[in-house]
């Protein structure tokens, strides 16, 4: 028969608890905060009596062995005869009503369920306030809470749908330990225990892992009473926040900034920007050509500068430099502006050889209209051989003809803006064959040179066969735009003639432009 | 130990009985007004009383030391009146006569059977919810016949069983005051396991009740093929209803039950305002019909039956008090 030290007779042993409570009391007198044990989930507490359940009634006894909320027998669950207390008991496992409330609540320390020390608490001591609980009304009963009478103490599970208690309980000896449903008479008081905590977070055991910090990573395990421990230090973090935002003053104003990558690292400072100086805005010369030189000094880039304030666009015919480049109407443009250029014309019509022999001659002409605003005066426009160099003349210089080494022709009449003017000039083939090339422009009276929309005639001549003997001038006939050499050479003597004709005929470039 | 059947007063007893209704009963509607029920109860009338002992006419009482207190569990009721009672701290059910007078005993073989019912042929069976979670079918004798295991299909745990039914049908095991399980037939042989809601009301539907959560108790009747409620009742007492003690219908299809009123003092847990037993008659339309108060309620010794009403609608309750166990009868007029 297996007894503990409060096996003692009734009376006693609740004086006994009596002087124990008493002495707790004094004890804990002058204490500012109420005792408390160690904190225990509802959850915690219907799963520790949860496993207890199919051990024996044990007088005296309080512990079993347990796994997770069920019980575990591999530990004899040990049996009892008898009427306790005149009973008799087997084994080591087992427990009376107040071991396994006492058990089960942990009061008044920590304690394994395995560990059999059945403490100093008898059923009655549950049905009155005590230093780890407080007696409720059985109406705000709630899992966990215990109901006891003076012999007797039930761990209290949930009610049923009639107000039924199911209960964990300590029977008797006949019974063990069982779940019960059952009633409590008004004797039985509800009494609910201190620290109780919220239920199980996690798994015991479990562990998370979250993130923290600057990208870093922290961890921390479930403990065995279901909630988790404190976090571990933030590990690997990196160099700055994600998204957050740096920057740093540039050489004269402004700044610049840099973002903190996803990954917590910083990326690369972005250019400088910033405002423009205060006040009226100052001139400058940016030391661009053209429109492009006007400038106001602003902020560029983070630094004091001179800032253009034209913005250059494609060349058009307008007498003015719009792309920057240093000359008004460069690259021939076609487009006209509005107005159009003193001096403008576009050239219609022309006829020119393509082939000749060595040192014969070819008159040419062309048609230009006048697209200006001013008039050609006779005598005063020009065209001009442009690639004609350093008074040696042009490829096809033809010094009789030509007014001047470099001016093939000269107009021979007034053109108002909108009329159309033509010039008639000769070209003499070189001696040597080959190619000979030139372009001819039209130039103004002053002789600067037309540059749009179509001011240039090029003439590419192939030169072939004998040099031509001297023949006399063919007469210009710019009438129907076209130009026909009906040439006489040796090729005719030596039996090519025909073959040579008919392969000027063709060679004969006849270009007219409207 | 005999008492005279009609004693109206015992030892530590008052009963108050105002025609039929108790002035403590505040919920009532103008026709549930005292004097207006269609019936009244007649009663209580001691109909046994024996002082706690362990042989002969006495019944045995087992004062708990750490643990659970208990008297006979349960008893029930000859159609002649006579009277069984699970004596099982005894090891034993004694049979008493209508007036009281000790007939006879029944061994048991363990002190752990908490219900039982008569069946066909004065066959006893008995329900151990806990240590053997079996139903035992011996004979009056105390012949052991058969015993089956309860935990199965509907029956997860024997500990959830809240009530044996004895129905024409067989014996039929409640679970959780919700759902009801045939375990033996008409031949108190094992039968196929077949659940059903709530307990018995008629061929086609059953009768079940819960606490509203706000104090008071609601009935309804089921129909057992749709599950639709065909009648509803809302119990009201004037008190918390703490607990829902037994539902029965009777031979004429009124619906009998019986409330645990508990309230806390509230300036103190471990005092109580108000506690009473109410007993409410419904006809079979869940109509109020007249109800009547018993100032007996359960003591720390348990009891896992308290009352049970017979086909005629007579009610019977067993009450402890420090000399001794009594069953009390209401009867009802017309």
């Amino acid at each position: 028969m297996s007894r503990r030290s409060l096996c003692v007779p009734k009376l006693l042993r609740s004086r006994l608890a009596l002087g124990l409570a008493l002495l707790g009391i004094l004890l804990t007198w002058g204490t500012p905060s109420r005792a408390a044990p160690p904190p225990m989930s509802r959850d915690d507490i219907i799963c520790r009596a949860a496993s207890a359940v199919g051990f024996s009634y044990h007088w005296g006894g309080a512990c079993w062995c347990a796994n997770g909320c069920s019980p575990n027998f591999n530990c004899s669950k040990g049996s009892c005869s008898g009427n306790c207390g005149n009973c008799t008991h087997s084994g080591t496992y087992g427990a009376d009503c107040s071991g396994l409330a006492a058990h089960t609540w942990q009061v008044p320390s920590a304690i394994a369920v395995t560990h059999c020390d059945h403490g100093p608490y008898g059923a009655s001591a549950f049905s009155v306030n005590g230093t780890y609980w407080d007696v409720i009304s059985r109406s705000a009963l709630q899992a966990g809470d215990t109901l006891a009478c003076s012999h007797h103490v039930v761990i209290f599970q949930q009610g049923d749908p009639w107000g039924s208690l199911r209960t964990y309980e300590a029977r008797g000896c006949s019974y063990g330990i069982v779940h019960n449903w059952r009633t409590c008479t008004s004797d039985y008081h509800a009494a609910r225990r201190h620290n109780l905590i919220s239920s199980c977070e996690c798994t015991p055991g479990e562990p998370q892992t979250a993130n923290c910090g600057n990208c870093g990573t922290h961890s921390r395990t479930c403990q065995s009473n279901c909630h988790w421990g404190a976090w571990s230090a933030c590990a690997g973090q990196g160099e700055c926040a994600a998204g957050s935002t740096d920057s740093v003053a540039c050489c004269d104003c402004g700044h610049r900034s840099r973002t903190c990558s996803s990954h917590c690292s910083w990326g690369a400072f972005g250019e400088c920007g910033g405002p423009d100086p205060a006040g009226p805005p100052v001139a400058c010369d940016t030391g661009e050509p053209g429109p492009c030189a006007d400038g106001t000094v602003r902020c560029i880039k983070g630094c004091l500068g001179c800032a253009p304030t034209y913005t250059p666009v494609p060349e058009i015919c307008d007498d003015f430099d719009n792309d920057c480049s240093g000359v008004a109407d460069d690259g021939d443009p076609v487009v006209m502006g509005d107005p159009p250029p003193a001096f403008a014309a576009r050239l219609f019509d022309v006829s020119v050889p393509s082939y000749l022999d060595p040192g014969e001659r070819s008159v040419a002409w062309a048609g230009f209209a006048n697209e200006g605003t001013h008039s050609w005066p006779r005598g005063q426009v020009l065209l001009v051989a442009s690639l004609a160099q350093d008074n040696q003349g042009s490829q096809l210089y033809d010094e009789p003809s030509w007014p001047a080494w470099d001016v093939a022709a000269l107009l021979d009449r007034d053109v108002q803006p909108g009329e159309s003017g033509y010039l008639t000039w000769m070209v003499r083939a070189p001696l040597e064959r080959g190619e000979a090339v030139e372009q001819f422009r039209l130039a103004g009276p002053d002789g600067t040179p037309m540059r749009c929309p179509a001011t240039v005639v090029a003439l590419d001549v192939h030169v072939g066969g004998e040099p031509a003997p001297a023949a006399a001038e063919p007469a210009p006939s710019p009438s129907d735009g076209c130009s026909c050499r009906l040439g006489t050479s040796s090729r005719t003597s030596d039996g090519l003639g025909a073959i040579g004709l008919l392969a000027l005929g063709a060679l004969v470039r006849r270009r007219r432009r409207k | 130990m005999k008492r005279a059947a009609s004693k109206m007063l015992l030892s530590g007893i008052v009963v108050a009985m105002l025609g039929g209704g108790l002035v403590a009963l505040t919920h009532r509607t103008a026709a549930q007004q005292p004097g207006h029920f269609a019936a009244a109860p007649l009663g209580p009338e001691v109909v046994l009383h024996a002082t706690w002992g362990s042989m002969g006419a006495t019944v045995g009482r087992f004062d708990g030391d750490e643990a659970a207190s208990e008297g006979p569990m349960s008893f029930a009721v000859y159609p002649d009146g006579e009277l069984l009672v699970l004596d099982q701290v005894n090891f034993r059910v004694v049979r008493f006569d209508d007036t009281g007078a000790l007939l006879g005993e029944t061994p048991i073989p363990a002190n752990t059977f908490q219900d039982l019912e008569i069946a066909d042929g004065g066959r006893i069976v008995l329900l151990d919810r806990l240590a053997r979670r079996s139903l035992l079918v011996m004979t009056d004798a105390g012949t052991a016949i058969r015993e089956i295991g309860i935990e199965g299909d509907g029956i997860p745990e024997g500990g959830g069983v809240t009530a044996m039914l004895a129905q024409d049908d067989g014996i039929w095991l409640e679970f959780d005051h919700t759902s009801r399980v045939r375990l033996l037939d008409q031949q108190l042989l094992p039968s196929v396991r077949r659940e059903v809601r709530g307990r018995p009301f008629s061929s086609t539907s059953n009768l079940l009740g819960e606490l509203d959560g706000q104090g008071d108790a609601r009935l309804w009747l089921e129909d057992t093929a749709t599950g639709n409620v065909l009648e509803r009742a809302q119990v009201g007492a004037g008190h918390r209803i703490d607990r829902i003690i037994w539902l029965a219908t009777d031979a004429a299809g009124n619906v009998h039950g019986q409330f645990h009123l508990l309230e806390d003092d509230p300036t103190d847990p471990t005092k109580i305002a108000f506690e009473q037993v109410l007993a409410v008659r419904y006809d079979a339309t869940l109509h109020e019909v007249a109800r009547f108060a018993s100032p007996y309620v359960i003591q720390e010794v348990e009891q896992f039956r308290e009352f049970r009403v017979m086909p005629d609608g007579t009610t019977y309750q067993m009450v402890f008090e420090h000399g001794g166990m009594s069953i009390l009868r209401w009867r009802w007029t017309p």
